[in-house]
């Protein structure tokens, strides 16, 4: 009896789906597919994870045809997700390196088929670094209650967790910086509860206190110099204040910032009166790939948090001689602040050294909170700087990251919803010319949908790091740490 | 026959009576508690939401309670889920009680631990998932102990104590010491030693194996319960011990004997053992306090102000959220200056609660409500935001929710969309996602709904740079944008009244206090001006056009003259002006924390 009713359910079940009293109307959509992420005419290195995607309108059946020259690959995905084989993506990729590839959705709603017009990608051969490191952190004005830095396989999807609330609760992780994309050699720093700057050089891990009787606090924004012997910090005081009206949610205030460089072997600070001056912030440092200056951002300082609106940072540099650890005295701005009346922060160099990347907006050196921010490329070679047209989007644009070949720059986004910044990933060529950014793929591309975390700090390194979250516990938790030094200004 | 029934009706009545008190208990009088714990979560009904639970202990007995917690939402939802659950643990233990016993065991022992989940379920951060946590291990070492072949148990031994960690965490204890008592009591048998030495290892060693899978610290991997009960303390572990302790001696002191338990006397003593066990535990545990904190919420949430009013009358409760909650409602219902020291007020903390990271979750929770009211909506977005961060589970229905409000207000529509995209995936609070969607990029829309329009009719246009918590300059941007902001003006000058700050008040009040908008000028500004008039720092002719009532100048003059008496006529003046301001002016003191 059972088995009867069994079977006569299924007929009744393969009737239906067959839907044999109706003939497939096909229709050409004529534009574009609406897909979520938007992968259209974007440039991907071959080696990224499968670009899965949904299509943002109701359907049984989404076809997805890959075409590369002669061959095309046809692939069936039930519902509105296309979730690509992984195998037979790769297999895609490395087939087309250096090749456009043309994808053609299709969506099957009952007996109606619609076809809509194919769109391109850009497979570039230069492969982007295996890995990004970033914070993960829900976007929550200045405090937190989970966080953690983690490190995800651009080629797969793989997430693994370096260090995490969970083994050091009520304890801040921010900071992550490293020398020249090498996994090997990381810094970062703890707060809060059980503080202490963390380093990782080649497996070993140490703790540091880095506030020295001449800073104010301990260091925070980090930069390697290229030879891996020094590490650049800005020190800053930072408040936190809020907007009653608009679209702005909060302000970071820098009260009082300076920049020092770590020595490493000496386990000393070093400084100079271009980077503590009296009447100036200065933060953000960064070493040119040569090694020979360090550029930061300075601004005059104000009222603070009364005239707020009107604090500017410029571009400057100093000299910096690895040899001897000499910083220059005397600063040299490369932009001013006062003939833009813009604001510059976090200058970032392509390992070339031809062009630097950095964040402008209105006022203020924290871009997060500045949904005008946008980021700009300046070419050493002509002396120009552009705004990077084809990253940059109508909400914040920053914290950019270049990969080791300086091909790729992966960047937080707010554009979307406005409120949780999502990594992107975008080609530049030698010319220093953008294409459009691609959102880092998911598996399930209803991912971002629903994460209610923002992607903090993306840094792209060559490998995976080696960190035993639970050897940093134990550093932080039972060791007092070494204590930095102050160096003479030379 | 007569025996049996005997036994039985106890064994039956006494059990119901208990269960149908533990459904009136949380039906009736523990129910906002149960409201407040379904809005501590989003459970999404997605297939990512189930895997997420995999990445922490006990996921299945977190993902079960989590799901079922969805029902608190309605009324009575809560406790039918609870009792349930609780007759489901009674049910467990009693069967394998009766297992171990080889007899069908007194209805006594296995409410004991029943008792102690009822009492932890009182607390907020204890959640039903742990009660869910000990069913699964009860069942999993009646099965253990079901297996006759000593090395058929040593064998289920391996597999399942690590697998009980993984489905209810740190309830995985019940298998391995019960599992060692039992191979202990069988030691005419052969494998005893070993049998109970591998669980013993088991027991130390699986939190520590798998806490790196976790990432737990280890502490946290030995006294994981669930996500809820992020630090947990001894009383938590309660319901735990209690079967741990009941279920081993029955184990290790099992007596054959029948009939003894029959006798009323024992019933009795039973039975008063339990009631005793129970009031004591609700007494010390539960918190009824917070039960009518969490109904105002409730009732203010829902804009049933009059509502508010009369509840606050009723509990005249002398705490900051009372005071913060029966302001917010006598103030939209416009009567705050009238009535406003005809309540408890604990100086400035009764009209806003602090949100910063000292805090804890549940205050952060509250303190968006007067900022919404208000129309400061950037600063009931900031504390929503943070309210939700650290929720528990770092996530909050009901400030989604609010969430979704405030940015469709100030047009942000984007991530209005996402939150609603994310309620539209849960059970209970799809419906009212679905229904918000319309508003989304749709001005006509908004416009025809009068909480958004009469909202955006307040909210600030012109901008300022605050930091957290600085009220009066939140109250007079808030006036100065919109005059017409009777609410801002009357917290306003509340808030300088009951910081005893009659100057601030008095500047205030001449640039902000709009007559056209009262009858006449409330009780509480008529008796702080009067201090100025008495001070001379305001003449009372520049106040000729206010509309004073002749009673106040003559109550004014009888409190003056008793006031000059001296401390010998201080309960007089109490029992005749206890509610006026100028008694608090005088006497209230101001305790600095």
């Amino acid at each position: 009896m059972k088995i009867t009713r069994f079977i006569i359910l299924s007929l009744m079940i393969l009737v239906a789906a067959c839907n044999p009293g109706k003939k497939l109307v096909q229709e050409e959509a004529g534009s574009m597919p609406p897909i979520f992420p938007d992968y259209t005419d974007v440039t991907v290195p071959y080696n990224i994870a499968p670009l899965n995607f949904r299509i943002n309108e109701t359907c049984d059946k989404l076809f997805v045809t890959i075409s590369a020259g002669s061959k095309k690959t046809e692939m069936s995905f039930l519902g509105t997700k296309a979730i690509f084989p992984i195998k037979a993506w790769e297999r895609i990729m490395k087939e087309n390196r250096n090749d456009t590839i043309g994808i053609t959705v299709s969506v099957l709603s009952g007996n109606h088929l619609k076809r809509y017009m194919p769109f391109s990608i850009f497979v570039s051969g230069i492969p982007v670094d295996r890995y990004m490191v970033y914070r993960k952190i829900m976007p929550g004005f200045q405090n937190w209650n989970q966080m953690g830095i983690y490190q995800r396989s651009l080629s797969s999807f793989s997430v693994e967790t370096l260090i995490d609330s969970r083994v050091l609760p009520g304890t801040c992780m921010n900071c992550h910086s490293f020398a020249s994309n090498d996994p090997s050699t990381m810094v970062f720093h703890l707060r809060e509860s059980l503080p202490g700057t963390i380093l990782l050089q080649n497996g070993k891990v140490r703790k540091l206190n880095t506030k020295t009787e001449k800073m104010f606090g301990a260091a925070a924004f980090p930069y390697w110099h290229p030879s891996k012997k020094y590490i650049a910090f800005s020190v800053n005081r930072v408040n936190q204040i809020f907007h009653a009206a608009g679209n702005f949610r909060a302000a970071a205030v820098d009260m009082r910032s300076d920049v020092f460089v770590y020595d490493i072997e000496k386990n000393i600070m070093l400084t100079s009166p271009a980077l503590s001056a009296a009447g100036k912030f200065e933060s953000f440092p960064c070493f040119s790939p040569d090694g020979l200056k360090l550029f930061y951002c300075s601004a005059d300082s104000v009222q603070l948090p009364q005239k707020f609106s009107s604090i500017r940072y410029s571009l400057c540099s100093v000299s910096f001689d690895p040899a001897t650890g000499k910083l220059g005295e005397t600063a040299d701005t490369v932009i001013s602040c006062h003939a833009i009346n813009k604001s510059i922060s976090i200058p970032r160099i392509s390992p070339d050294g031809r062009f630097l990347m950095f964040c402008m907006a209105d006022y203020g050196c924290f871009p997060s909170y500045n949904p005008e921010a946008d980021l700009y490329l300046l070419d050493f070679k002509t002396g120009k700087y552009e705004p990077l047209s084809g990253f940059n989007s109508d909400n914040v644009d920053s914290y950019h990251s270049w990969s080791s070949e300086g091909r790729w720059v992966v960047f937080t986004s707010r554009r979307g919803d406005g409120l949780y910044a999502k990594p992107y990933i975008g080609f530049i060529d030698e010319n220093g010319k953008d294409c459009k950014p691609f959102l880092l793929p998911q598996k399930d591309p209803a991912f971002y949908d629903l994460y209610l975390f923002s992607y903090n700090v993306p840094e792209l390194v060559k490998g995976p790091v080696h960190l035993d979250p639970y050897e940093v516990e134990k550093l932080v938790r039972k060791t007092p740490g070494v204590q930095v030094e102050s160096g003479s200004n030379h | 026959m007569a025996e049996k029934k005997q036994h039985i009706i106890p064994g039956i009545i006494i059990p119901a009576l208990f269960f149908t008190g533990c459904l009136l208990f949380f039906g009736f009088f523990y129910n906002y508690h149960l409201f407040f714990t379904e809005q501590l979560q989003v459970f999404l009904l997605t297939f990512d939401h189930f895997t997420g639970y995999l990445s922490k202990p006990a996921f299945l007995a977190s993902y079960i309670g989590d799901f079922l917690t969805q029902f608190y939402y309605l009324k009575w939802g809560g406790a039918v889920i609870i009792t349930g659950t609780l007759i489901m643990l009674w049910f467990v233990l009693k069967v394998t009680l009766n297992k171990i016993t080889g007899r069908r065991v007194s209805f006594f022992w296995p409410l004991v631990p029943v008792i102690l989940g009822w009492i932890a379920l009182c607390d907020l951060e204890y959640p039903v998932s742990n009660i869910i946590a000990l069913i699964i291990s009860v069942t999993i070492t009646l099965i253990y102990i079901s297996i006759r072949s000593s090395k058929a148990r040593f064998a289920a031994g391996f597999i399942l104590t690590p697998l009980l960690y993984v489905l209810a965490g740190s309830s995985f204890y019940i298998l391995a010491i019960i599992g060692i008592c039992y191979e202990i009591s069988q030691r005419s048998r052969p494998g005893m030693f070993l049998n109970s030495s591998f669980l013993a290892i088991l027991a130390i060693f699986v939190p520590l194996v798998l806490r790196s899978q976790y990432l737990l610290t280890t502490a946290q991997s030995y006294a994981y319960l669930s996500e809820m009960t992020r630090n947990p303390v001894i009383w938590q572990f309660f319901p735990i011990i209690g079967t741990l302790v009941i279920i081993s001696l029955m184990v290790l002191f099992n007596r054959k004997k029948e009939g003894e338990m029959h006798s009323i006397i024992l019933l009795s003593i039973e039975f008063l053992v339990l009631s005793g066990l129970l009031v004591s535990g609700i007494l010390l545990h539960s918190d009824f306090t917070m039960e009518k904190i969490l109904r105002l919420y409730y009732e203010s949430s829902r804009g049933r102000w009059q509502e508010v009013c009369k509840l606050a009358d009723k509990y005249d409760m002398h705490n900051n959220f009372s005071a913060y909650f029966s302001n917010m409602a006598l103030a939209k219902l416009g009567h705050l200056p009238d009535e406003l020291m005809n309540h408890y007020q604990p100086i400035a903390t009764g009209l806003f609660i602090p949100v910063n990271a000292n805090e804890n979750y549940l205050t952060i929770t509250l303190s968006n409500e007067v900022y919404w009211q208000l129309g400061d909506v950037n600063a009931s977005q900031h504390s929503a935001l943070l309210g939700s961060i650290f929720s528990p589970r770092s996530n909050n229905s009901r400030l989604m929710e609010r969430l979704i409000e405030i940015n469709i207000v100030n047009g942000q529509y984007a991530p209005a969309e996402k939150y609603i995209s994310i309620l539209e995936k849960t059970m209970f609070h799809r419906k009212w996602a679905e229904g918000m969607r319309k508003y989304l990029f749709n001005e006509s829309e908004c416009s025809k709904a009068e909480w958004i329009t009469r909202k955006r009719a307040i909210i600030p246009s012109r901008d300022l740079l605050k930091k957290g918590n600085e009220y009066i300059e939140t109250l007079r941007m808030l006036t100065d944008n919109h005059p017409g902001n009777r609410m801002a003006v009357d917290y306003l000058l509340c808030y300088h009244l009951l910081c005893k700050d009659i100057e601030g008040f008095a500047g205030d009040f001449d640039k902000y206090f709009r007559k056209e908008s009262y009858e006449i000028l409330p009780k509480v500004y008529q008796e702080g001006l009067m201090i100025l008039f008495a001070k001379g720092e305001r003449k009372p002719e520049n106040y000729r056009s206010y509309r004073f009532l002749p009673a106040t100048f003559k109550a004014m003059k009888e409190y003056t003259d008793l006031y000059a008496g001296g401390t010998r006529n201080r309960m007089r003046l109490y029992e005749k002006f206890g509610k006026t301001y100028w008694f608090y002016y005088h006497f209230a003191t101001m305790k600095t924390e």
